[in-house]
């Protein structure tokens, strides 16, 4: 949590945790990969719209968590015990295998974080979830001099505030006294490495949130408050 | 043993982290009075970490950390020796590896791992998190099983062979609880005999998960007991338990 990760690449951020959706209610319709990239009036690629999470989301588990009561477990067998126990073994980032290999010298407080879950996970204690675990944001709202994140609340095991962020794109410079401020959700300022012009090859333009515009338009973010950059995914669409 | 989870009932022990509150091991056939024992396993790698400090009869202090991950097996003085460049020495010990690789497929939450995949035909990597009754269902569709039961009287002996040592076999005795109190491995002219009991929930008591493991360990190798342990805490949490293989002794292995 008290990571500060100074690079942090926004495009490639939303591009795996999020997919904009045309309705707010309803599947979306799918995805036109020849359709034009929507671009705000300075030629920026234009993020607005409704976001939503791609199938398997940050958390997700291995199934129904609930089990049967054992034969040794005489008291207190209810769904919610079962469901409390049993969230550890079902946790599908526990079972995954491509688990980050950390410096040795920090495994041990990595097991202290996992088993003292109720003392050390925000969650438990009703603070707000910070990036990335609050997951994608539901809606965004770009102008040509910042971008607006607006987060949906209750989005990890019923945990997690409705959040917002502001990023400002106008070219300023990150200020560390700023970055000393305790955010959960961080503090951040962005600016284009890169942008396509309007012509683009025929075939190749895609809407925000698809691969190809996260990857040939990021945002370079820095920020005070993250813990983990995640890797492009062929799950945007 | 509260390996079954989830609605499923799938076998989702990933991991163990135990401690024992003291015991006896050999060290050279010496006996070693243990300080520290603590297990870091990781079966879906599979591969496991101990960590020993004991005190020899003559006082002195023996400490060493036995490791094997995959087809590999190395001593470290450190855990996680050389992961990070010049920081610990992990020294190959090619000839340990079945030693160790035993232990692992006949602990307590390792024999019935490996005791399900030879019934469903498959290697441990494949059953690994699955539902043993569906693994099982495999039979009948022509999986050749290699996992057999018989009774004795009311004790349930299953026979398994160990994973990826040919020819090596266990025999677990299952108490009245189909708790494994005994499991016996040949391999070749050495016979490995591990006994359990005193069954609990050692989790944490702020965070029993109805999940049990053996409370004593007495490990015996041709009529020697080699280790006797009583079980302090466990930790089934699926916590982190990583063991990369150093360059060191991938390459020591390929020569």
């Amino acid at each position: 949590m008290k990571a500060t990760m100074l690079a942090l690449v926004l495009g490639i951020v939303i591009g795996a945790w999020a997919t904009p959706a045309a309705a707010q209610f309803g599947p979306p319709p799918p995805a036109d990969p020849n359709a034009p990239t929507p671009r705000l009036a300075n030629g920026k690629p234009d993020l607005s719209g409704s976001w939503q999470a791609v199938s398997g989301g940050q958390q997700g588990s291995g199934g129904d968590m609930f089990r049967r009561c054992t034969p040794f477990q005489s008291k207190n067998c209810m769904e919610w015990t079962n469901q409390s126990e049993d969230w550890p073994f079902m946790s599908a980032t526990r079972l995954d295998q491509r688990q980050p290999l950390y410096k040795p010298e920090y495994w041990d407080k990595i097991i202290e974080l996992d088993q003292w879950t109720n003392k050390y996970d925000p969650v438990m204690t009703c603070l707000p979830l910070g990036v990335p675990r609050q997951g994608p944001p539901a809606r965004i709202f770009q102008t040509e001099k910042d971008i607006t994140m607006i987060y949906r609340g209750g989005v990890d095991g019923g945990g997690g505030y409705a959040e917002f962020r502001m990023i400002p794109t106008d070219g300023r410079k990150h200020d560390p006294q700023r970055a000393l401020q305790y955010t959960y959700m961080g503090y951040s300022v962005g600016n284009w490495k890169a942008t396509r012009s309007s012509s683009t090859p025929s075939g190749s333009a895609t809407r925000p949130g698809s691969a190809a515009a996260a990857s040939s338009t990021p945002i370079r973010c820095t920020s005070s408050r993250s813990s983990r950059a995640r890797a492009p995914t062929s799950s945007m669409r | 043993m509260g390996m079954l989870r989830s609605g499923n009932e799938s076998e989702l022990v990933k991991t163990l982290e135990y401690q024992a509150d003291g015991g006896t091991i050999q060290v050279n056939g010496q006996p070693c009075a243990v300080k520290k024992y603590r297990v870091s396993v990781n079966y879906q790698v599979p591969g496991y970490r101990t960590q020993i400090e004991c005190t020899r009869p003559n006082g002195q202090a023996y400490k060493n950390i036995e490791t094997m991950a995959g087809q590999y097996a190395w001593d470290e003085d450190i855990p996680g020796a050389e992961i990070v460049a010049g920081k610990g020495k992990a020294t190959p010990r090619a000839d340990a590896f079945q030693e160790r690789w035993i232990r692992l497929w006949a602990s307590p939450h390792g024999a019935p791992k490996a005791a399900i995949a030879g019934a469903a035909g498959l290697p441990v990597s494949e059953s690994f998190g699955q539902n043993p009754a569906v693994l099982i269902d495999r039979q009948s569709a022509g999986a050749k099983a290699t996992t057999t039961l018989s009774w004795q009287g009311d004790k349930a002996i299953i026979t398994y062979p160990i994973p990826g040592i040919a020819g090596a076999t266990a025999t677990a005795t299952l108490d009245s609880g189909f708790l494994p109190e005994r499991v016996v491995v040949k391999n070749g002219t050495n016979t490995t005999e591990f006994v359990y009991g005193d069954f609990e929930d050692w989790n944490n008591p702020l965070f029993k998960i109805e999940a049990l493991y053996a409370g004593t360990i007495v490990e015996r190798r041709n009529g020697t007991v080699v280790r006797d342990l009583k079980t302090k805490v466990t930790e089934i949490g699926q916590v982190y338990v990583v063991v990369p293989v150093p360059d060191s002794v991938q390459r020591a292995a390929s020569k």
